[in-house]
């Protein structure tokens, strides 16, 4: 009888395993390819900013050795103009680097200048020649403990008349390192970063050799005994590369630093105007660094960078697409679990439905295959007591009668055991609708009064004219037949049954009264119960399935109503139906919104 | 009771039960023919047209419902009135069978010998 629904629950249960291991499935798929994808993204973008910064590193790196070459050649050139000429005066040194314009063409040039090689003991006889000039307060200074001095003789300044006329440079030890690595390299040599004379600014300087004309310069000591002088020109580093841009200042710095041999690398120029607050406000790390081999020092080109050196999309795209992957994994997801639980539902339904009709089918079949027979003998012995053999003596019409009653008996039982096994599968149909109940229950009564004159009970009807309710009708009729039954049947002959209908606001009530054998209170809870017999004084002369009250109160179930019972044993009992009525006027209103 | 003579189609494969209707039936004076399954139903109609067909539905080789497809009341010159008269109740086999142009159902095990004629002369006035 309970098969039907374990086979849904059974395809159910199946199916939710196989539909949350799929899902999970599903997830897990989509959120590895999510993963992956995200993965690629973000080594993508990292690819992507580590060429932008190689490019810029590479791009900076080559700016600073062009910028120090041009400045190179300016000495060179200078150097040359020496070579070229057996003596400069100082307006031919004006005029031939006022052809540079290096004022405007050259940026953080403070000063050119030639400053040629004085022995000891040529000093004062070249202080003395430059007084001659017109340098009237020439003086070599500072005064070093060399034998030789390296003093300023031409310069053209361009910014804070550095270095000052007579200015040893060979006194100054960074200077001093340069000069001889000029000397003997013959080639352009640079200072370290250093303090320019004068005005104190940051600087370097960069020295090209002058050697005798003529002179042997191929080897070091051929070179140190040729020595002339140097070409030299002073660069103010906070301006030299003032105008070398990342193209993207927001999001790419730079800084050029000194390596130096012994201690903390010098800066040379940063590209953050002020440095290190700027650099934390655009939150710029340093992200490369290289070093650049410039004249005999090296220095060092850091890049800072943030994340702004690639586009918002591009940086947001990794984190795009997780939350797209993660979403579109769970929405697909999501949509499989749906599909599963709609398509298994169906399937479960179809099943339900296709074994449900299975049973009906062999419930109705198995009714009618036990009817026929019983159909057979009420036709044939009612066709007898109808008269269709003539007339039938009187103690064989009492017979025939019992024959009768205890097949009608038959059909009915075969009918309850119907109607339970239909609730039990849930196949039994009620229709709802309203109707007058009275009819109803006077025509039970006149089918039940035959019976009811054979055991001499008085019968009280109290019947109102009309009465609707709104329920299924063959339900109701079949209640009714089983209180009325059940009252005739537990009450001693000669006894008293009362059928009363009532109606209050909310219900009906259908009241059968009788004055029999009643029931004792612990044996009322079994009384609706499936196959509970009650033992009581009747009961072994009356038959029953045990099913009659069980039906009864399941079809009032059904029909929004209930049973209840008063009883006590030997003062009869009370059995009452509760239908529900529903308003009229709100039927109507519902009537009207359709 | 019906002296009306009215021809009714007793269509039931029980022999027994077949045999009481028909004795009911004629014994209130309506002129009964009885076939034992569709396709001798069938055969009947064509013979003499019935005012009423008293209908089983489970029967061997033609059920009352394959006759009910099968028949055709167009061909005739009034259409019967048709009681399907069964002890099979599956509510989609009664449901097809007013479909297909039954006027009545009756459970033939409520109905005592009294109740068909009851019946059989209630469904004359539809």
């Amino acid at each position: 009888m309970f098969i039907i629904p374990q086979v849904g629950q059974l395809i159910r249960r199946a199916a939710l395993v196989t539909q949350v291991v799929t899902t999970v499935l599903v997830l897990v798929v989509l959120m590895t390819f999510t993963i992956i994808s995200w993965q690629n993204a973000r080594q993508t973008l990292e690819a992507q900013k580590l060429q932008v910064v190689s490019e810029q590193l590479d791009i900076i790196g080559d700016v600073v050795a062009q910028r120090m070459d041009t400045n190179g050649m300016l000495l060179r050139a200078g150097a040359g103009f020496f070579d070229g000429s057996e003596a400069v005066t100082r307006s031919e040194w004006q005029r031939f680097y006022a052809q540079f314009d290096i004022a405007n063409q050259f940026d953080g040039v403070s000063s050119v200048g030639y400053a040629p090689v004085v022995r000891a003991s040529d000093r004062a006889a070249f202080e003395a020649s430059m007084q001659a000039e017109g340098l009237a307060e020439y003086r070599i200074t500072p005064t070093n403990d060399s034998d030789i001095s390296v003093p300023v003789m031409y310069r053209e300044s361009y910014t804070g008349g550095e270095p000052a006329f007579g200015y040893d440079m060979y006194s100054e030890p960074s200077r001093r390192i340069a000069i001889d690595r000029a000397r003997l390299s013959g080639t352009v040599a640079m200072t370290g970063a250093l303090e320019l004379q004068g005005t104190g600014e940051p600087g370097i300087v960069l020295y090209a050799p002058v050697y005798t004309r003529g002179a042997d310069i191929s080897t070091e000591a051929a070179r140190d005994t040729a020595i002339r002088g140097f070409v030299f020109v002073s660069l103010r580093t906070n301006d030299l590369f003032a105008h070398v841009q990342t193209g993207d200042e927001d999001n790419i710095g730079f800084t050029v630093r000194e390596v130096a041999e012994n201690g903390e690398p010098k800066q040379i120029h940063s590209s953050f105007i002020q440095s290190s607050s700027q650099q934390r406000s655009k939150q710029l790390q340093e992200v490369s660094r290289a070093n650049v081999a410039v004249y005999g020092q090296t220095w060092q080109v850091t890049l800072f960078a943030n994340e702004g050196i690639v586009s918002e999309t591009e940086n947001e795209r990794p984190s795009t697409i997780l939350a797209g992957g993660a979403a579109i994994s769970i929405i697909a997801s999501l949509a499989v679990y749906l599909l599963i639980q709609y398509r298994t539902r169906s399937f479960a339904l179809a099943e339900e439905h296709r074994l449900q009709q299975a049973k009906d089918e062999l419930l109705s079949l198995a009714s009618h295959q036990l009817r026929t027979p019983a159909t057979g003998v009420k036709q044939y012995i009612g066709m007898v007591l109808d008269g269709f053999g003539g007339s039938v003596p009187k103690d064989q019409l009492m017979l025939l009668e019992q024959a009768y009653k205890s097949n009608e008996r038959q059909l009915q039982i075969i009918n309850e055991f119907l109607y339970v096994a239909k609730l039990g599968s849930g196949s039994l149909t009620t229709t709802t609708h309203r109707f007058d109940i009275v009819p109803v229950v006077q025509d039970v009564i006149d089918e039940m009064k035959s019976e009811i004159k054979e055991k001499q009970h008085k019968l009280t009807v109290t019947l109102p004219k009309q009465c609707f309710v709104d329920a299924d009708e063959h339900s109701v009729r079949m209640i009714i037949e089983n209180l009325l039954s059940n009252a005739i049947k537990y009450t001693r002959s000669g006894g008293e049954i009362i059928v009363a209908l009532q109606r209050t606001a909310t219900d009906v009530r259908i009241r059968v009264d009788d004055s029999g054998v009643g029931i004792a209170r612990k044996d009322l809870p079994l009384l609706f119960k499936q196959f509970s017999r009650i033992p009581n004084a009747l009961s072994g002369e009356v038959s029953g399935s045990g099913i009659g009250l069980y039906l009864a109160q399941q079809l009032a179930l059904r029909n929004g109503g209930k049973i209840t019972v008063e009883s006590e044993p030997n003062q009869g009992s009370s059995f009452m139906l509760h239908l529900p009525i529903k308003s009229v006027k709100k039927l109507t209103k519902i009537k009207k919104k359709r | 009771m019906s002296k009306s003579g009215k021809h009714v189609l007793v269509v039931e494969d029980e022999q027994s039960l077949n045999a009481a209707y028909k004795m009911i039936l004629e014994k209130a004076g309506y002129t009964v023919t009885t076939a034992f399954d569709g396709n001798e139903a069938l055969e009947k109609i064509t013979e003499k047209e019935p005012d009423i067909i008293l209908l089983d539905l489970k029967m061997p080789r033609m059920d009352g419902i394959a006759f009910l497809e099968s028949y055709q009341p167009k061909l005739l010159k009034k259409k019967p009135k048709i009681v399907v008269f069964s002890n099979f109740d599956l509510q989609d086999e009664i449901d097809r069978a007013f479909s297909l142009g039954a006027d009545k159902y009756v459970l033939k095990a409520w109905a005592a010998p009294k109740d068909l004629l009851k019946i059989v002369s209630e469904v004359e006035k539809l």
